[in-house]
């Protein structure tokens, strides 16, 4: 958890996420609005207080399958805060945090349904890599993100630039849906 | 076992005691001439050749290498006259063999070869071919003793049905300034994907099929480098897009994971034809039945390659480069030879069951 308070500490220019409710944060999270999202005019938008409980998606450790960590978040910047958690890696075992170290979760903006997460150079830098790896960091944040029921689509981007690809196999020039088929049923 | 052997024994010495009867029935074979050519196999490999033009068959043993005379390619031609061959003869290609001493004495004609590498299984053959025009060379004789000669131990180059005639794009991933995925001790993915390549396109051109690669050394595939990976990716199907009825588009790839514990072989394609996941499965099959690696089974990804190859598409990823026991595995030119020819037979079975 300090990992995450670090990272959120270290976003230079960006919204702070409040802390997950499991950090036994207390008092409000700011008032703060994320780029295109307008709280209150529609009627899916929790209020500011409110908090939801999605699944975080890691990997396991053979790269087979995503599995769904559940974890809350004050609606109030949830999607940061939810990409965030996923990057800083988890401690569950058998799973692992597939986003390389130092990457850091510089937006989150929802627009039409589709989100789009603009991370540091380090995504693609830093990655290992690979078919398997680039497949697993796409999903786990496609399937996380998808979590919001306003959200259908997820977009990565790069310092605001839209990469061909995150380590040289999967076309990402075009949002990824949910992947079902990723995830490990019980 | 050892009663066994000495019945073995008797029976040799009794074979032998046939031996000159037959030898005398014939006529007395005689060396006639000598002709030499640097030739190459199929797959390209060089090798000395030499014919030894008889006027019959001679009986004859090949003794080779050894402690005492590791270079020394001896053929002993037992009743054999050494008619008017030159006692020396320096041999061509250098690397190959050095001379050809011939001698005659007591109705034995010993021909000896100085070879350059040492003489071990595989090193050289020696054939006999008897009738009219066996010569490769022009050599008039109704008996050609040949001798090639390489310069180290030759292995054929494995070979498989039913590739004959098709054309097949080979996509041997990352190069140049794109290393792929890196190992633990730094093997890197581009030099496995080129070198497991090239050794499938040897053994599907042995077997028939047209092979195109979209690089045959290390280099990015678009002319100077890309500015983007889009365009180098699309550089590689521009250049199966360029080849008129090609069948096929394979990218040979090496697996990485976050995780040193993920391992096995795994193939992906993107389902623009019921053909892709077919291919993808033989493709899968055969690395697996050759490999011997944990079968991770065919995936659907929208790779770049494969989604906008105009033809049946797959990508291989043949074994973990970051798992320790897999790196080492795909550095080992044994275990490359394996998934070589566990693809090319992929296919095999690919286009069997569509024809
Ligand atoms: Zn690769």
């Amino acid at each position: 958890m300090m990992g995450l308070l670090m990272l959120a500490a270290g976003c230079e220019g960006t919204l702070t996420p409040p802390a997950p409710k499991s950090s036994g944060g207390s008092g409000q999270p700011p008032t703060v609005v994320q780029p295109g999202e307008k709280p209150g005019t529609k009627p899916e938008t929790p209020k500011p207080a409110e908090k939801v409980t999605i699944k975080l998606y890691y990997p396991d450790e053979e790269g087979e399958w995503l599995v769904g960590v559940p974890a809350t978040f004050a609606a109030e910047g949830r999607y940061q805060a939810a990409v965030e958690a996923l990057t800083a890696g988890t401690e569950e075992k058998g799973l692992i945090g597939i986003f390389p170290p130092g990457v850091k979760v510089r937006s989150v903006t929802v627009k039409d349904g589709v989100a789009t997460v603009d991370f540091s150079r380090e995504l693609i830098d830093k990655f290992v890599g690979g078919s398997t790896g680039e497949e697993m960091l796409v999903f786990s944040l496609a399937n996380t993100l998808t979590e919001f029921p306003e959200i259908k689509k997820v977009r990565i981007t790069v310092e605001g630039n839209r990469p061909d690809t995150i380590a040289g196999h999967l076309d990402s020039s075009a949002p990824f849906g949910r992947q079902e088929k990723l995830i490990k049923k019980k | 076992m050892r009663r066994f052997t000495g019945a073995m024994t008797a029976l040799f010495f009794a074979l032998l005691c046939l031996l000159p009867a037959v030898a005398l029935a014939a006529p007395v074979p005689q060396i006639l001439g000598f002709k030499q050519k640097v030739m190459k196999e199929t797959d390209g490999t060089p090798y000395l050749h030499c014919e030894i033009g008889l006027s019959a068959a001679p009986q004859y043993t090949v003794k080779g290498g050894g402690l005492l005379h590791p270079k020394r390619l001896l053929i002993d031609l037992t009743e054999t006259s050494l008619g008017d061959l030159d006692s020396e003869i320096g041999l061509k290609g250098k690397k190959f063999a050095q001379q050809l001493e011939s001698v005659e004495a007591g109705a034995h004609t010993y021909l000896t070869f100085t070879t350059v590498s040492p003489v071990e299984d595989g090193s050289y053959r020696v054939t006999i071919a008897e009738g009219k025009d066996k010569s490769q060379l022009k050599l008039k004789a109704p008996v050609i003793l040949m001798v090639d000669i390489f310069d180290g131990p030759y292995k054929p180059v494995d070979r498989v049905n039913g590739v004959k005639d098709r054309v097949i794009i080979l996509d041997p991933g990352h190069g140049g300034l794109d290393t792929g995925a890196i190992g633990p001790d730094g093997l890197m993915e581009k030099d496995v994907t080129l070198a497991v390549s090239l050794k499938l396109r040897d053994i599907l051109v042995a077997s028939g099929a047209s092979v195109t690669m979209t690089r045959e050394d290390d280099r990015d595939v678009f002319p100077g480098g890309a500015q983007t990976d889009g365009q180098e990716l699309q550089a590689r199907v521009d250049v199966g897009a360029a080849v008129p009825d090609a069948d096929i588009f394979v990218s040979v790839h090496c697996d990485a994971f976050t995780s040193p514990k993920a391992n096995g072989t795994g193939t992906f394609y993107y389902p623009k034809t019921w053909q892709d996941a077919a291919l993808a499965q033989a493709l899968q099959d055969g690395m697996v039945a050759r490999g011997g690696r944990r079968d991770r089974g065919i995936k659907e990804a929208r790779f770049y390659v494969v989604r906008y190859s105009d033809m049946p598409a797959a990508l291989v990823e043949l074994a973990f480069i970051t798992n320790y026991i897999e790196q080492a595995m795909l550095a080992d030119d044994e275990f490359q030879r394996n998934l070589a020819l566990g693809i090319a037979e992929g296919m095999s079975d690919f286009f069997a069951a569509r024809r």
